[in-house]
C-alpha cells in the first residue's frame, strides 16, 4: 500500500469503522513504515477520540420537560379546534347540509301538490254555475215538493252524519244567480216612506214582502198613470219593520 | 403504555395523526433527544435548539402524512426537519459562519490563537475546542460531521437526510476532517505553515 491509498482508508481505520480484514492489515503495515502516514493516523485518531469526548458529553443532553407539556397544550387544541380529516370533513358538511335542503324542499312540494290535486279534481267534477243556471228556474209543483221532501229526508241525515269536509264542498249557485237574474231583470224606484218613518224601529231589522197592487196607487205617490191602463197591477215591495207596520214602499217594473 | 413503548415509530406517528396524545408523548420522550442534540451541535446555541426542537415537533403534527416510509426513518424525517429550521434560523439571526467556502483558510487563523495542542489539553478543553472547531466549519461540512460523527448516522441514512449521493458525504466529510485538523492544528505549526505558504506564493510570482 502507498500513502495515496493509505490517505483514502485513514479515516475509516481511525474511527474503527467496518473495512476489509486485508486492507485494515496493510494499512497498518504502511503506516509503521511511513513516518508521515503513521503521523497522520495518529491525527486522526485523536480527532476522533475528541469527536467521541464531544458526543458522549452531550449524549445526555435533551429538551427541557416543560416542552412536552406545551406540545400537549397544542396538540389538544389542534385536534379539539380541528379535528384529524380536516379538509375532507368540511365539504361533507357542505354536502350533507345541502342535500338536506334539497330533501325537505321536494317533501314540501310533494306535500303541496297532493293537497292541491284533490281541489282541482273537485273543481273540475263540479260543473260550472253558468251552466246550471239556465236550467234552474224550473217551476216545481207542490207533488214535486213533497216527493222531493221525502227523499230529501235520509239524504239530510246521512250528510248529517258524515264529517264537515262535506260542508266546505262548493254549492251549487242556482238560488243567487235568479236572484241576480231577478235583481237585474227588475226596474225599482227609491223607497218611498208611508208616513212618519221612524228610523228606530227599523234597528231591530225587518223585511221587505212583495206585493202587487192597483196602478192607480202610483197617483198617491206622484206618479204619471196611463188611464188606459189603470186596472192593471204592478209591483211593489214594502218595508215591513218589527213591530209589522208598513214603513216604505218602493214600485218594481 | 407499554404497548407503546413497543410499538414502532412509523405506528407511533399513525396513531398520533390519529389523535392519539399518548402516541405524541411516546414518540417524543424517543426522538426528541436526537433532534435537541442536532440543533445544538447545529446552532451552538439552547435556545435556538429548544426552539427547533418544538418547531420539528409541531411540524410533525400538522403536516405528519407528508412522512413515507419508503424513503427513511421517522428519526431521519425528524433531522431532516430540524436540520431545515436550524439553517432558516441561522440565516435569520445571522449566526451562519462567516466562513464561505473560499475563505476557510481565513477562518483557521481566526481560531488559531485559540487552540492549544491537542495533547496538553485537558478532557474539558478537548471537547470544548472540538466544540468550537466543529461550530466553525461551514454548514454543509458542519451537518455531515454531526451527523456521521457525533450522532452516529449511517452514510445512507445520512445521505437521506440531506438529500444527497452517499458519495458526496464521503467526500464532504472527508473534507470536513480536514477542516478540523487545520483549526485544531498546534498554532505554532499553522503560523509555519502560513510563513512556507507566503514564501511559496513569492516563488511562484518570482
Amino acid at each position: 500500500m502507498n500513502c495515496q491509498k493509505f490517505e483514502q482508508v485513514v479515516g475509516d481505520l481511525a474511527r474503527g469503522r467496518m473495512m476489509e480484514a486485508e486492507v485494515r492489515t496493510e494499512a497498518l503495515a504502511h503506516s509503521e513504515d511511513c513516518g508521515g502516514c503513521l503521523a497522520r493516523l495518529r491525527d486522526e485518531e485523536t480527532l476522533t477520540r475528541g469527536l467521541q469526548l464531544l458526543a458522549t458529553e452531550m449524549s445526555s443532553l435533551s429538551a427541557p420537560p416543560e416542552m412536552e407539556v406545551k406540545l400537549r397544550e397544542a396538540f389538544r387544541q389542534r385536534h379539539v379546534v380541528v379535528p384529524m380529516p380536516v379538509r375532507s370533513a368540511r365539504p361533507r358538511y357542505w354536502w350533507a347540509a345541502v342535500a338536506a335542503v334539497l330533501i325537505v324542499a321536494m317533501t314540501v312540494a310533494a306535500m303541496w301538490w297532493r293537497s292541491a290535486a284533490p281541489e282541482q279534481k273537485i273543481a273540475k267534477e263540479t260543473p260550472p254555475p253558468q251552466v246550471e243556471a239556465p236550467s234552474s228556474p224550473k217551476e216545481v209543483t207542490p207533488k214535486e215538493v213533497e216527493y222531493r221532501a221525502q227523499n230529501d229526508a235520509p239524504k239530510q241525515q246521512r250528510e248529517a252524519s258524515k264529517p264537515l269536509r262535506r260542508n266546505i264542498t262548493p254549492r251549487p249557485a242556482q238560488p243567487e244567480t235568479q236572484l241576480a237574474n231577478h235583481v237585474t231583470n227588475e226596474i225599482a224606484t227609491d223607497f218611498m216612506p208611508l208616513g212618519d218613518l221612524n228610523p228606530a224601529s227599523l234597528q231591530d231589522g225587518g223585511q221587505i214582502v212583495r206585493v202587487k197592487m192597483r196602478r192607480s196607487a202610483l197617483v198617491r205617490f206622484g206618479f204619471p198613470v196611463n188611464m188606459d191602463r189603470y186596472n192593471e197591477n204592478v209591483k211593489a215591495d214594502v218595508l215591513v219593520g218589527v213591530d209589522g207596520l208598513a214603513h216604505a214602499i218602493r214600485f218594481v217594473q | 403504555m407499554t404497548q407503546r413503548n413497543d410499538l414502532s415509530d412509523n405506528d407511533l406517528l399513525r396513531l398520533m395523526l390519529g389523535g392519539d396524545e399518548e402516541a405524541l408523548a411516546q414518540l417524543y420522550r424517543r426522538r426528541q433527544a436526537v433532534v435537541f442534540r442536532f440543533a445544538l451541535q447545529m446552532s451552538g446555541s439552547k435556545p435556538i435548539a429548544e426552539d427547533v426542537t418544538q418547531e420539528v415537533f409541531l411540524f410533525l403534527m400538522r403536516e405528519g402524512h407528508v412522512f413515507d416510509p419508503a424513503r427513511g426513518s421517522v428519526s431521519g424525517f425528524l433531522l431532516g426537519v430540524a436540520r431545515n429550521y436550524v439553517l432558516r434560523r441561522l440565516r435569520v439571526e445571522h449566526q451562519l459562519s462567516p466562513l464561505a467556502d473560499d475563505d476557510e483558510e481565513s477562518a483557521v487563523l481566526q481560531t488559531a490563537g485559540e487552540l492549544c495542542q491537542l495533547e496538553d489539553l485537558t478532557r474539558a478543553e478537548t471537547i470544548e475546542n472540538v466544540r468550537r472547531a466543529v461550530l466553525s466549519l461551514p454548514p454543509k461540512y458542519r451537518e455531515v460531521v454531526v451527523l456521521c460523527e457525533l450522532q452516529d448516522v449511517s452514510y445512507v441514512e445520512t445521505a437521506e437526510i440531506l438529500g444527497c449521493a452517499i458519495g458526496t458525504v464521503r467526500s464532504r466529510l472527508h473534507r470536513a476532517r480536514a477542516l478540523l485538523f487545520s483549526k485544531l492544528r498546534p498554532a505554532e505549526n499553522r503560523s509555519e505553515e502560513a510563513d512556507s505558504a507566503s514564501v511559496k506564493s513569492a516563488r511562484c510570482f518570482a
